[in-house]
């Protein structure tokens, strides 16, 4: 052998074993046992301090992990010690003395006595303060420091849920020094610190090593939001994830009951689903019309068609198990002839026609389905509307514009709101109020139990709404997790107590370089490389242009560019604000004190004028200030930044299989024209370029995730993971994407190869003898390529702009993602600038492919000077 | 495709499959097997059987009744929009050909502009604001027709203007009014038919989209698209509620594909 040979085989040896053993230590990486832990969640939180924010996410992620209260929820709905360790009631019931605990630290280093505490409670109730709840303190008139350990409460009359209220998300401690900037950097005194948030992806905690009380097992642990049942499902089976709290899919549960690597919960929750009924409105202010609606119901076959099976029927807005809980489920059997009596009764034999006003989630909209089909067979004739949040808080919530309406009341604590006359029912009954204050006047248990059972049979009796079933509390988590705590009140999932056993296996790259305890995601250095590539091609065209043509030419052409530019955000922005829904509504909930909403409509500037919004935004936009999102309070610029990070790649990549698979098949097409090869070739073109690309995801989704488990079916780990791991999650969605535009892509190809192999040059060269496959290559080709470039440019624009659905389908934290949450939330601004950037960016690639014509073909260019 | 033969087939193909989609629609109007609203909780996932050719949905709805019926949503959507864009593009077109200067300018930029804008996230802004609906979304579709068919008319026109009969009409005094009806348009015919058929394809694709993300077609209204969306989540359940709406649009949209490429004046030899 050759010496050449021999040494390429020494190297190629080398290579091998080097390869395997590299191969060998990565496996080998995570003998120990795993204390980290990943949990899935629906709903992610818009910001990360509950004093300042209703969503319910912040409270199950942070509550208990990051943030502690004076006092906590047991179990059956009591307030027992946390911060606090004991306390005291004056006889009168109208001061409070507490005790609290020594020895406590914030995370920033405060140390937590009484002095913090009463900041934290008087920030909470102060006349200005955005606290979602503070309404449930009203009752305090002072609040004392005694010393450092102990603190007084005086209150103006007497509050019986004052301690229960103090144990909500709304009222936890927090330190004067950091209390501002809790909304991104939670500080708290609890047993794990914040460590990054990735908005749109995942938050992570670690351990806090200076915990008061018993430190916890797990070093760190990461939460990934996963809204889509599907994504949801196939996270859980491909050990994406090792737990879900709130499993949004009833329909696969029970796969995973029947699965020994899962171990799950089945419980309840404090969310009563109700049917709302409109009690300003005819006929459904009449007493007899509302029983016969409740006999109408079946909540059985709700429970079994809209959840599979699991929640609890419920006959009163009160949440079964709790002491003071009454059956009144009976009080109204299901009855279709009672029920047809009774409406015949009130004057309506014939029926009615009301409409049914759905929010978005699959509970609310699968019950409305069949509640419709149920009041239907009385004669009641009943019309679906499916509305946004937004559309829902303003239409029924706010406006009262409705008939019935299907939402759940997670809220614990809440028959208060039959109280109140502006709340959406439109319930108002002196009886039913009497009752409520005697409640909130009385501090004995029994005889508050006893008030609490009057108050549901009197919802009941008044058959006040539909009540139909208590929200099931699905949870998952892997076999070898113990003592995961998911409480029942807050739906907090308590991490304090978790832990692996020995036998948990080491999950893919969840060792490697500790994510969590690293800063925001550094986007990727080949990220940087490309923008500077990209930006120095650009202003190398414009140079070669303004040499050309003269620096005349070239204002003119920036001239119109920025002109189109400026036109496009005053369309953007007016068809912006033309669209109806209040983001702020949105934002603060069912339960938002007006004095809060008009504070926050302050704070985001949106009580000005429109077009000193919209000259404040375009001044921004020269340099490149997009404004300050309202949900997620960080600048714009930031987000989109952070999506860009998945979009464009996911955007180039599916070009590069684009091209991939177009240029094979355009070209053979081409040189076989006319043989079967050519008419295979097309009619799969014609068939790929019908396939709609989301149904073709979710068919891949099926085949590669589901069936084979080759890849998870969705979800991004960021490019921290590592570069080929990020790939593979791109793959399927890429795939997807670029299957119809390669068909289309290839038919072009193939065109403009045939039409150029007409040309005469393309004759003479035949003539001269050239062979037939080096005329395809070099010479029809290069000239061929004028249109397929053009197509391709467009499909760069289409697919950055057009991916939002894929994106959903994949659930992938990118830029269609954004926009498409941004709409529902009404965060207008976001709207407004990621499709200003979208717009951008398809201007400039044609601006830029024109430079390029000009600068290649000199003919073009010619054209161009007219 | 362009062998005289394959052509045939191709136009022969697609002009069938069309026709029978369009034909399903119309029946669903007065019939289908089951009633497609039709909720029957403890039949439901029922796999393909005698009784049901399809199987049943999660709430027990016949699957081929609800296919049926949702073509009648998908071809209401991709008429309407594709004819938003006609009526109003089309003489947009004409306009811009028969008076170059800045009329013709200004209607080209305009287009452009409306072109640079991302359509899918507009359309989704549209029906979310304004509430979900198929009218809210022929509408939303149909606004992004309307610079397709202003360039295609444009480009069209203006060669026919520069063809010998339009100059004698010219010099027999006719105004450009009278030509662009009279002579241009006619001669346009074939192009925009092929251009409705394409657009006519685009929009089932775009109205199945705007449906699984939910603010298409609204119940009780069955919906390809929706039922996509609803399938998504019993994959594991129920493989086979994922591919027959999605099968569904596929097949339509090849035939209108099929359809309008053989309509396409043959160009290449």
């Amino acid at each position: 052998m050759s010496p050449v040979r021999s040494r390429l085989r020494r190297t190629c040896r080398v290579a091998l074993l080097g390869v395997l053993a590299m191969l060998a230590l990565s496996a080998s990486a995570g003998g120990a046992v795993r204390d980290r832990v990943t949990i899935g969640m629906q709903l992610e939180p818009p910001i990360l301090d509950p004093t300042a924010n209703p969503a319910s996410a912040i409270s199950e992620i942070l509550y208990g992990n990051v943030y502690e209260g004076l006092v906590q929820f047991a179990a059956d709905g009591s307030a027992v010690a946390q911060l606090a360790q004991s306390w005291e009631v004056s006889p009168d019931g109208l001061s409070y003395l507490f005790h609290l605990r020594r020895g406590v630290r914030f995370s920033d280093g405060t140390p937590f006595d009484a002095a913090t505490t009463k900041f934290a409670l008087e920030r909470a109730i102060a006349l200005d303060s955005v606290n979602p709840q503070k309404s449930r303190l009203a009752a305090i008139s002072t609040i004392e420091a005694l010393d450092p350990q102990t603190l007084r409460i005086n209150l103006k009359r007497r509050s019986g849920g004052l301690l229960q209220s103090l144990a909500w998300g709304a009222f936890v401690m927090v330190a004067p020094q950091s209390a501002a900037g809790n909304a991104l950097h939670p500080v708290g005194t609890g047993p794990f610190r914040f460590a990054d948030w990735r908005r749109g992806d995942s938050l992570s905690l670690v351990r806090n090593p200076d915990y008061w009380g018993k430190g916890p097992r797990l070093r760190a642990a990461t939460f990934k939001f996963i809204a889509d049942p599907t994504a949801a499902f196939s996270a859980l089976m491909a050990g994406d994830v090792d737990a879900f709290s709130n499993y949004p899919a009833p329909e696969s549960f029970s796969q995973f009951q029947a699965d020994s690597r899962f171990a799950v919960f089945v419980g309840s929750t404090e969310m009563e689903t109700i049917l709302g009924l409109n009690h300003r409105r005819a006929p459904l202010n009449n007493l007899l019309v509302r029983r016969a609606i409740a006999h109408a119901l079946d909540r059985r076959a709700i429970i079994d068609g809209a959840m599979f099976g699991y929640g609890i029927p419920i006959g009163s807005h009160f949440p079964p198990g709790k002491p003071a809980y009454v059956d009144l489920t009976g009080r109204y059997p299901h009855d279709v002839e009672a029920a047809k009596a009774l409406l015949a009764q009130a004057g309506y034999a014939g029926g009615f026609s009301v409409v049914l006003k759905l929010p978005p989630p699959s509970y609310a909209r699968r019950s409305g389905e069949i509640v419709a089909a149920q009041l239907g067979a009385i004669g009641i004739k009943v019309k679906i509307e499916n509305l946004e949040w937004a559309q829902w808080l303003d239409q029924v919530f706010a406006r009262h514009d409705f008939d019935l309406s299907i939402v759940g009341h997670a809220e614990p604590m809440d028959y208060d709101i039959y109280a109140r006359d502006d709340y959406y029912f439109g319930y108002s009954n002196p009886e039913f109020k009497a009752l409520i204050a005697a409640l909130d006047d009385t501090v004995d248990p029994r005889e508050r139990d006893d008030l609490l059972r009057a108050i549901q049979r009197r919802l009941a009796e008044d058959a006040v709404n539909g009540f139909l079933f208590q929200y099931p509390r699905l949870d998952i988590w892997d076999v070898h997790l113990h003592d995961l705590a998911v409480d029942n009140v807050l739906g907090v999932v308590g991490l304090s107590r978790a832990y692996f056993d020995a036998d948990a296996a080491a999950a893919p790259g969840a060792d490697t370089a500790a994510a969590a305890d690293r800063a925001v995601g550094a986007a990727p250095p080949w990220f940087a490389v490309f923008a500077a590539a990209l930006t120095l091609a650009a202003a190398a065209g414009l140079i070669v242009v303004a040499r050309r043509f003269g620096p005349a030419y070239l204002a003119a052409r920036v001239g119109v560019l920025a002109a189109t530019l400026v036109l496009a955000t005053g369309i953007v922005f007016i068809v912006v604000q033309i669209v109806p829904g209040d983001p702020v509504r949105f934002m603060m909930g069912l339960h938002a004190d007006p004095a809060a909403v008009s504070a926050l409509r302050h704070e985001l500037g949106l009580d000005t004028a429109p077009l000193q919004r919209y000259l404040g935004w375009l001044a921004g936009l020269i340099h490149a200030d997009f404004g300050t999102s309202y949900t997620y309070r960080v600048p714009v610029r930031e987000l989109i930044a952070e999506r860009l990070q998945v979009s464009l790649p996911l955007d180039l990549y599916a070009l590069a299989l684009t091209a991939l698979i177009a240029f094979p098949v355009g070209v053979i097409a081409a040189a076989r024209r006319g043989k079967a090869t050519d008419v295979v070739l097309s009619g799969l073109t014609q068939v790929g370029l019908a396939v709609p690309n989301f149904w073709l995801g979710l068919m891949l989704v099926l085949l590669f995730a589901i069936d084979l488990r080759w890849v998870s079916a969705g979800g991004f780990p960021g490019w921290d993971a590592g570069f080929w791991r990020a790939m593979k999650h791109l793959s399927l969605p890429a795939l997807a994407l670029s299957v119809p535009q390669a068909a289309i892509l290839a038919r072009v190809l193939r065109s403009a190869l045939l039409a150029t192999l007409h040309e005469d040059y393309i004759r003479t060269a035949r003539a001269k003898g050239v062979g037939a496959s080096r005329l395809l290559w070099r010479h029809a080709l290069p000239n061929a390529m004028i249109p397929v470039l053009t197509i391709l440019g467009m499909q760069f624009s289409f697919l950055l702009a057009g991916g939002v659905i894929i994106e959903n389908v994949f659930f992938l934290p990118g830029l269609g993602r954004l926009a498409f949450q941004a709409i529902i939330q009404r965060d207008l601004i976001v709207v407004q600038s990621v499709v200003i950037v979208l717009v951008f960016a398809v201007v400039m690639a044609s601006f830029l492919v024109e430079i390029a014509y000009s600068v290649c073909d000199p003919r073009l260019a010619a054209r161009e000077i007219r | 495709m362009n062998t005289a033969a394959s052509r045939r087939i191709g136009l022969a193909a697609g002009a069938g499959i069309t026709l029978a989609f369009i034909m399903m629609a119309v029946v669903a109007s007065f019939w289908t097997p089951y009633d497609p609203a039709g909720i029957d909780i403890a039949g439901k996932l029922s796999s393909p059987s005698a009784q049901h050719w399809f199987g049943t949905d999660q709430l027990g709805r016949d699957v081929l009744s609800m296919i049926m019926a949702s073509a009648r949503g998908s071809v209401g959507v991709a008429f309407f929009s594709t004819g938003l864009g006609l009526v109003l593009g089309v003489p947009l077109g004409l306009i811009a050909a028969a008076r170059s200067g800045w009329v013709d300018e200004f209607i080209m930029r305009g287009n452009d502009l409306l072109f640079a804008f991302p359509s899918l996230l507009l359309a989704i802004l549209l029906t979310a604001g304004f509430g979900p609906g198929a009218l809210n979304a022929c509408i939303a579709i149909g606004v992004f027709n309307i610079p397709v068919f202003a360039r295609v008319t444009r480009g069209a026109a203006l060669r026919i203007w520069t063809q010998d009969f339009s100059m004698a009409a010219r010099v027999a005094g006719k105004g450009p009014l009278r030509i662009s009806v009279e002579h241009v348009l006619p001669n346009l015919l074939t192009l925009l038919t092929v251009q409705a058929t394409i657009q006519f394809s685009l929009g089932v694709v775009a109205e199945a989209g705007l449906s699984y993300l939910g603010i298409g077609v609204q119940p009780p209204t069955p919906s390809w698209g929706r039922m996509l969306s609803d399938a998504q989540t019993l994959t594991a359940l129920a493989p086979s509620l994922a591919l027959f709406p999605g099968l569904a649009v596929a097949l339509f949209v090849l035939g209108l594909t099929l359809l309008s490429s053989g309509l396409r004046p043959q160009r290449e030899r």
